[in-house]
């Protein structure tokens, strides 16, 4: 079996509709082309490498920003929803506070304990980091912002969720603490009663719009109605799902501080603690992401470029998160599973019914 | 535990449990966002609280009130006031409680103890420092100005419940002040056998002007005789006393002075 040659690879990434017009592509191109061009090297194959490195870099780059504020706006918007200041100290308005914080957590002594499995332990932290920030780049931000386009690209973001349970389980037990394997196992059990009636309203989704494609998803909402609309049993039980999924205070019991200490991070010091922090914002943004794709259009609106009502629908529906988890006390394990399996997943199939009907008698409603 | 799980009479439903409280927290992003509001935390550093005048915070003496009747150092259930002789800032030296504020608890017991209104309960509470040493105060240390303590309090009297009285003079004996006088009641000395009189049988009478309300009369009698009473009610209220008993001391008075 002969691998693909150079330029068959390239032809995949250059024939694509429309990647002419993609930021993210052109720019670290023509980044790539002067930086080879300046060094004299005629490769074309590493013309490629450079351009997905940087392109790589410009991407967790925007990501990583977008967490850092976040962040910011979690603590001030909790704080105002809990009739207090957030931070207001570090910086403009505080919004330095966070890397005062991880600076913190920098100059932290990293502890591995005494009886844990040292490749497990450290093993997970690139598992949960790297995946987490994998979701990203199957997840379009605009129509000329995205990193990957694939056909598939809404299962594959869901695929790359589920990873995090898995390398959870891992973490819990090789920190050889109770505590942290309670939550794994925990973890393990709120993704299986979760993941479910997410992925068939997911479907729903899919149903209606016919395709995987996340830019055409939001092609045929812009073009029709936002599925929030039609599918607002859906969009309910998606949102219950997704804060599930992301492991946010309602939902939050594998790291249920007033029970077990931190859950599966309990063993975790320093900078690795502060990295699994990062990892759950990141998530977070990941799920606002797709929750505005699939439900609220996506980028589409008016007068403003379409990046910007991305972002600003992105944030909103992070602001409903932060409500929940401002508003809502902790459920406790076993009403975890009752809601998901009880609740949820009947009204995801009536939600699949609904959207089944309107495909099948959808003219009526210009769907 | 069945049956807390399955009780239906605390169900608090889907409305309780997510739409009240989100719908409350949102009540209270709006209020602290918008119009003007802002949240209720106080900026500790840089605000402080407006606090009550009766608020109950550091210590403090007046030393030209007290009159060193140690009530606030037997009533302190820490024991973090001791007596001692101080200068009170013209040469003289007094009679003085010392405080140590790291064993206080803020109970202000001394404070209601105290019968010439010389201890008073600032409204300073940042106390911290660094050295535990640094929280005991000599009498002049933890001294108040006198326009800084209101004086507020309506004074406890002594008052005389005359059955019990068997004119011992152990209050006489006990006053820090003048306040008390033995006097004798004519008429009731005893004729012995062979004539002579005996001593008549004495009463205190109270100059109130005087008096500190210390309260060291009735620690001293031995008979319960006396008791404090608020000032409405005692001797010193005419409009409340028995005019008949204000008459007869009056007599006595005339007579001893006669």
């Amino acid at each position: 079996m002969s691998l693909p040659s150079w330029e068959a690879w390239t032809c995949v990434w250059g024939s694509r509709i429309g990647d002419t017009l993609n930021y993210l592509y052109s720019i670290p191109h023509s980044i790539a082309t002067a930086i080879l061009s300046f060094l004299h090297i005629n490769l074309p194959q590493l013309n490629y490498l450079l351009t997905w490195v940087i392109a790589s870099i410009i991407l967790l780059v925007v990501v990583m920003v977008n967490v850092i504020i976040l962040i910011y706006v979690e603590r001030k918007e909790l704080g105002r929803f809990m009739d207090r200041r957030g931070p207001f100290v570090v910086g403009p308005a505080g919004f330095f506070q966070n890397f005062a914080d991880a600076f913190k957590f920098l100059i932290k002594e990293m502890i591995l304990p005494e009886n844990a499995d040292g490749l497990g332990f450290n093993s997970t932290l690139v598992i949960v980091v790297a995946s987490s920030m994998l979701i990203m780049a199957v997840v379009p931000q605009a129509p000329d912002f995205y990193y990957t386009n694939t056909d598939l690209g809404l299962l594959l973001a869901f695929a790359i969720f589920a990873i995090e349970p898995f390398a959870v389980v891992i973490a819990g037990w090789a920190s050889n603490n109770k505590y942290s394997l309670l939550g794994g196992f925990r973890s393990t059990a709120q993704m299986m009663s979760y993941e479910v009636p997410m992925l068939i309203t997911v479907l729903s989704v899919v149903v209606l719009a016919g395709t995987f494609n996340f830019t055409q998803i939001v092609n045929y909402q812009a073009s029709h109605v936002w599925f929030v609309v039609p599918l607002i049993i859906g969009f309910i039980v998606f949102l219950i799902s997704i804060v599930a999924e992301i492991e946010r205070i309602p939902f939050d019991t594998p790291d249920a501080e007033a029970e077990l200490v931190h859950g599966w991070m309990t063993e975790y010091a320093g900078i690795k603690f502060a990295l699994f922090q990062l990892t759950s914002y990141v998530r977070s943004f990941a799920g606002a992401a797709i929750m505005v794709l699939i439900f609220l259009g996506g980028w589409t609106g008016p007068i403003l470029p379409p990046i910007l009502w991305f972002y600003i629908k992105v944030y909103a529906v992070f602001t409903l998160f932060v409500w929940m988890r401002a508003s809502l006390p902790r459920v406790r394990i076993d009403q975890v599973l009752n809601l998901g399996w009880r609740s949820l997943l009947p009204l995801s199939l009536v939600n699949m019914l609904i959207a089944a009907f309107l495909k099948i008698y959808g003219g009526v409603f210009h769907l | 535990m069945a049956d807390v799980l399955t009780s239906k009479k605390k169900r608090v439903g889907l409305l309780g449990y997510a739409f009240k409280p989100m719908w409350i927290s949102l009540r209270t992003l709006m209020r602290t966002s918008f119009a003007g509001g802002k949240p209720n935390t106080l900026l500790y550093p840089e605000e402080k609280i407006d606090l009550p005048d009766d608020f109950r915070g550091e210590l403090g003496l007046v030393m030209d009130r007290c009159v060193g009747c140690e009530s606030c150092a037997r009533v302190c259930p820490n024991k973090c006031l001791d007596m001692m002789e101080d200068d009170i800032g013209d040469g003289t030296t007094k009679w003085m409680p010392a405080l140590d504020l790291a064993q206080c608890m803020f109970c202000g017991l001394c404070v209601e103890a105290c019968p010439s209104t010389a201890l008073h309960m600032t409204n300073r509470y940042e106390t911290a420092t660094q050295d535990r040493n640094e929280k005991i105060f000599r009498p002049h240390e933890w001294a108040l100005k006198p326009e800084d303590a209101p004086d507020q309090k309506p004074f406890p009297y002594p008052e005389l419940y005359e059955i019990n009285c068997t004119g011992c003079g152990a209050c006489d004996r006990a006053c820090p002040h003048e306040v008390i006088d033995m006097v004798s009641i004519p008429g009731t000395a005893k004729k012995r056998p062979n004539g002579t009189f005996g001593p008549e049988k004495k009463i205190p009478i109270f100059d109130y002007e005087l008096c500190v309300s210390c309260a060291l009369c009735v620690d001293a009698c031995p008979f319960d005789a006396l008791d404090m009473l608020p000032r409405s009610t005692t001797a010193s209220d005419p409009a409340v006393q028995p005019q008949l008993q204000n008459v007869k001391v009056e007599q006595t008075k005339q007579e001893v002075s006669a």
